[in-house]
């Protein structure tokens, strides 16, 4: 497959996703297993983090408040966490909030990787290399 | 240091350099004028303590940790008759300067126990594990407290580079620094060369310099002197190696990679000219570990050290500072008063402290992060890297996602086991991995192994030792890392006392990340404590 016929294949899936309702398009198996590789070493599996450490996500106003907030949080990080910007895929990081907002003590909307990619655009490019000390 | 690679190197190595050359021609005192003209206060030399002068007789100072920074504030301001008292919340002084060996016990938050069964004699530096030639500050203390230094060896040329999955031939393979080392310059070089000998640089050189600049192209890129051409030198390493009689005789020559190759592999990215300031290809190490540096410490100040000292609160006034803490053994609260307060918490665990600073100082505080680091240890039941690959110490970078290096142990030459880092990774990556049990990320960390040395690596492994430092009570990340906004406002803020509370730390420092950014805030803030305490 040439490079061209890539970039058309990957605007139909695009395409495809974005004609997707919102309500069913996020998987929560898939931000289970996502959470568990990339957050739960802090927030733990149970959501409820460690006092004085890290925060419980399981009733958190954050995980619960507008999309947009929360997106940005975990895209930049911030104090003690990381940010997730370049090594989570769209779709992935998707299921993973989705699954956050919607489990434990949670009942929040659904996000989607449409909206994580327009906040992704707006945040200046900073050299995240890490470096070895 | 930061994540910002330039981080610590803002106020920049010309600087320095200036006012090493000064130093040299003029003496001391046009090194002071120099740097004072910089901007900078003579505080800030780094060779030395601050040489105080007067008394700190009938007056207390409590300081809360006792990694480095606190280590040394208590040293020397016990040295001018202050009275110190550190509060140290873990069992144990040196903070973050820790060595895991036979028995050593740790917990991550949320993690499971892990004792580690490394043999008698074998170690690994989880926290601070290289020196370089210019953290004169560490070097001092070495010195001073006759601690014995190896070398380190912080980049090795018969050390692999590994990437995986990249176009071209040198995909999935061990490829030795030295080949790429040597191919990578020759081929540049002739390219080069032939531009300047065909007169296609004539707009940018004089003939003098074309002909200068052909003759280190040359001999730096070993090119042909008759055509310019590389075709290979015997420093990248034979097919068949030379030695005695015919044969092996003269061994047989190695021919290069091709560039193309070369350059579709990105092994490239493994080269620098020089290394960055702070990692030079030979750096030191301690005999036995880092945390000698930590116990040499301790036999000076361990009897002003209360141990499992957790600090809960620290209210101050006008007139002293009093720190409340937890004794964790037995679950008893106590205080302890004094005139001032040397806070040398990390700024992660101090947020979540209960100190009555000013807003604006609690607010600076809040502005900086911390580094996700970690690493993992695995002891080898044989030396297969010495052995097998003649490869002594430094550093095997890859492109994998889950462990980033290899670093082999620089201690132990030939002796039958030893202990090599078999991760060491940042950010999001320490992340996924901090998330695994250990029984995952001993796996992880063995099957990206296995890749570089088939057939070895799972088969020698003994034992494993993992530790991420954003999971550690007490420090909650590996170390400080400022945003330039961050530098701008809330540092300097910081460097100032709040009322009769000093903070101190590698956190407050240009050397993020180094064991001598901790010594020498200590060295800075210690010196204004006692000003201004002598006033
Ligand atoms: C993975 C890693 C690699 C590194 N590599 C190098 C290297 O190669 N070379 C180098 O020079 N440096 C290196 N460093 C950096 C070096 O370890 C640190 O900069 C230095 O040790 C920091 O000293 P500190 O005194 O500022 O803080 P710490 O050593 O963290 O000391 C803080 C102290 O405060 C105590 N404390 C915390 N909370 C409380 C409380 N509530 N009450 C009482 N006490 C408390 C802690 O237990 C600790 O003893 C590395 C660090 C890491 C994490
Ligand atoms: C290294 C530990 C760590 C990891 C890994 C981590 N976080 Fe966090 N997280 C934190 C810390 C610390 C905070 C508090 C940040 C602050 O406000 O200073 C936080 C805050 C949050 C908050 C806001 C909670 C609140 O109520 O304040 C959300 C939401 C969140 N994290 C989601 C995630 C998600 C999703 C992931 C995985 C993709 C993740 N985190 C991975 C440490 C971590």
């Amino acid at each position: 497959m040439t490079v061209k016929k890539i970039g058309l294949g990957l605007l139909a899936l695009a395409a495809t996703i974005l004609m997707a309702p919102a309500a069913s398009a996020q998987d929560m198996y898939a931000g289970k297993v996502g959470f568990a590789k990339n957050c739960s070493a802090c927030h733990q599996l149970t959501g409820l983090g460690i006092k004085g450490a890290f925060p419980a996500l399981s009733g958190s106003p954050i995980a619960q408040g507008p999309e947009d907030v929360m997106i940005s949080l975990v895209l930049q990080g911030r104090g003690g966490m990381p940010s997730f910007k370049g090594a989570i895929p769209e779709q992935t990081l998707a299921d993973i909030l989705t699954y956050v907002r919607g489990s434990w003590a949670n009942h929040a909307s659904e996000v989607s990787p449409e909206q994580i990619m327009s906040i992704k655009q707006a945040l200046s490019e900073v050299d995240q290399r890490p470096k070895g000390n | 240091m930061g994540n910002f690679m330039f981080d610590g190197f803002g106020m920049g190595p010309t600087r320095r350099h200036f006012l090493e050359q000064i130093g040299r021609v003029a003496g001391t005192s046009m090194v002071m004028a120099g740097l004072n003209a910089f901007g900078i206060s003579t505080a800030s030399a780094t060779d030395a303590p601050p040489a105080l002068t007067g008394s700190g007789k009938g007056k207390r100072i409590i300081i809360l940790g006792a990694g480095h920074a606190g280590q040394t504030s208590a040293y020397e301001l016990s040295k001018l008759g202050y009275e110190c008292v550190v509060l140290e919340a873990r069992g144990f002084a040196g903070g973050r300067c820790q060595t895991a060996r036979k028995g050593t016990k740790v917990q991550e938050l949320g993690g499971e126990a892990q004792t580690c069964k490394f043999d008698e004699g074998q170690h690994l530096n989880f926290g601070p594990w290289r020196i370089p030639f210019h953290h004169r500050s560490t070097l001092h203390y070495t010195r001073e407290f006759g601690v014995p230094l190896e070398v380190m060896v912080n980049d090795n040329d018969a050390a692999y580079l590994y990437h995986e999955n990249v176009p071209g031939a040198l995909a999935n393979k061990p490829v030795r620094k030295l080949e790429l080392l040597a191919d990578m310059h020759g081929h540049t070089n002739e390219i080069v060369a032939k531009a300047a000998a065909g007169g296609r640089l004539d707009d940018q050189l004089g003939a003098d310099d074309r002909a200068l600049l052909l003759e280190y192209l040359v001999s730096e890129g070993y090119l042909s002197k008759s055509d310019l051409s590389y075709r290979g030198t015997e420093g990248r390493g034979f097919k068949v190696n030379p030695g005695a009689g015919l044969s092996p005789g003269a061994g047989i020559e190695s021919e290069p990679y091709a560039f193309s190759d070369i350059l579709k592999s990105q092994l490239w990215r493994a080269l620098q000219s020089v290394g960055p300031y702070d990692q030079q290809r030979t750096m030191f190490q301690p005999v036995g570990g880092m945390d000698q540096i930590a116990m040499a410490f301790q036999k000076r100040v361990g009897r002003m050290t209360r141990y499992f000292a957790e600090v809960e609160k620290v209210r101050q006034s006008e007139n002293g500072v009093e720190a409340f803490y937890v004794d964790t053994k037995t679950g008893q609260r106590a205080s302890v008063k004094g005139d001032y307060c040397i806070c040398a918490i990390p700024l992660s665990v101090v947020r979540g402290l209960d100190i009555n600073f000013s807003r604006p100082f609690a607010d600076a505080i809040g502005q900086v992060s911390y580094a996700l680091v970690g690493k993992i240890g695995l002891q080898m039941k044989r030396r297969f890297w010495e052995l097998d690959d003649h490869i002594y110490g430094g550093h095997i970078m890859t492109n994998f996602s889950d462990i980033n290096q290899i670093s082999l142990p620089s201690y132990g030459w030939q002796k039958e086991k030893g202990v090599l880092l078999g991760a060491y990774v940042f950010q999001a990556t320490a992340a996924q991995l901090s998330g695994q049990t250990l029984a995952e990320r001993l796996d992880t960390a063995l099957a990206a192994g296995e890749k570089v040395f088939p057939g070895r690596y799972r088969a020698s492994f003994d034992s494993g030792f993992s530790w991420f430092w954003h999971r550690a009570q007490y420090n909650l990340g590996g170390w400080a890392e400022w945003s330039p906004e961050g530098r701008k406002t809330a540092y300097p803020k910081l460097l100032e006392p709040d009322g009769r509370i000093y903070l101190a730390g590698e956190h407050l420092s240009h050397l993020t990340g180094w064991q001598a950014g901790a010594f020498e805030s200590a060295w800075q803030q210690i010196e204004k404590l006692h000003h201004r305490a002598s006033a």
